[in-house]
């Protein structure tokens, strides 16, 4: 039989073929792209955890307490020191803005959007009378793809 | 007498063509449509690491001389003692210079200046100290005037943080 061309069972097995060879690139895109997004929230939950990490330093001893799990959420949580209220170009509280969807709603929506919370877990260490310090595990929490994530910070808060 | 005919299989017929090319262009439109959508997530993607490349680089320049600090000299709490925040911040460093930090929103940058402790100009970085931020607020928020913490953000893209100093007078 003279093949000189392809006949039509041909071509559509071939397109068949191409399209089954794309599939694998895409998906390799579509993880790509996640794991951008998954830097992006943890480098964000690093910065979290180092801000109240550098308020406990000037917290007052006693009033750094334990926040137990799931912690409070941070988009519209309660007036805590560490990010309620957030900013205020005014000169009286008045004008202080907190992270609400009145108020700040861009913030509010990202935190929001990845329910964004932190918990803390505090032990005391003792050394002798007079000299302790209290170990503080500072958890930042969010959810993902439907996934819980966190990131764990400890610092050491000394009796000063 | 039958005339039998034996059919000559060697193209495509007219119909077999136009079936093929409207499944090829079926296909082939899904795959654009497809990639130019990825294009344009990924271009997305790259625009917010670049971002968070930006925020990184301007904290680390800042923490490392803020935390050495001796004092903040503004912003300062209220005399109510409620937080306050400006876009830029003064403070006197280790080696007792005065020196800002401030965001220039027109540029989207924040730099870094040291003032005179007398009469003459501050002398300005040659280098911003952050670029493609778009804004940027230093925020007092104790009496002791240790902790400053700070809140940069671009496109949706935020950074929250704070610097304790640990050389404070």
């Amino acid at each position: 039989m003279n093949r000189r061309a392809l006949s039509f069972v041909e071509v559509i097995i071939a397109m068949g073929i191409l399209a089954m060879c794309m599939l694998p690139v895409m998906t390799m895109f579509g993880s790509s792209g996640r794991a951008v997004l998954k830097s992006q929230n943890l480098a964000f939950a690093v910065g979290l955890a180092h801000r109240i990490s550098q308020h406990l330093f000037d917290a007052p001893y006693e009033a750094i307490v334990e926040v137990p799990l799931p912690g409070n959420a941070i988009a519209g949580g309660p007036d805590d020191g560490f990010f309620n209220p957030l900013l205020n170009d005014k000169t009286t509280g008045a004008g202080a803005l907190r992270i609400t969807q009145a108020q700040l709603p861009e913030l509010w929506m990202f935190l929001r959007k990845y329910d964004f919370r932190y918990s803390l877990i505090v032990n005391n260490v003792n050394f002798a009378t007079g000299d302790q310090m209290k170990c503080v595990g500072i958890i930042i929490t969010w959810k993902e793809g439907g996934k819980d994530l966190l990131y764990k910070l400890y610092t050491y808060v000394p009796d000063l | 007498m039958y005339l039998t005919f034996r059919r000559n299989a060697r193209g495509t017929t007219f119909v077999e063509l136009l079936i093929g090319t409207t499944i090829l262009a079926l296909i082939l439109g899904f795959v654009a449509r497809w990639f130019f959508m990825q294009k344009e997530y990924q271009k997305r993607l790259t625009r917010i690491s670049d971002i968070q490349n930006d925020f990184r680089r301007a904290s680390w320049e800042m923490i490392q001389e803020v935390q050495m600090a001796r004092t903040i000299i503004w912003p300062r709490i209220n005399s109510d003692d409620s937080l306050r925040s400006d876009t830029k911040l003064v403070f006197k460093d280790f080696m007792g210079r005065i020196i800002s930090y401030y965001h220039v929103p027109g540029t989207k940058e924040v730099r870094r200046c040291v003032i005179p402790n007398g009469p003459g100009d501050p002398v300005v970085n040659p280098a911003p100290i952050g670029r493609g931020i778009a804004t940027m607020t230093f925020t007092a928020t104790s009496p002791t005037n240790r902790v400053i913490s700070y809140c940069m953000s671009t496109d949706g893209v935020f950074s929250l943080d704070a610097v304790y100093l640990m050389n404070a007078d």
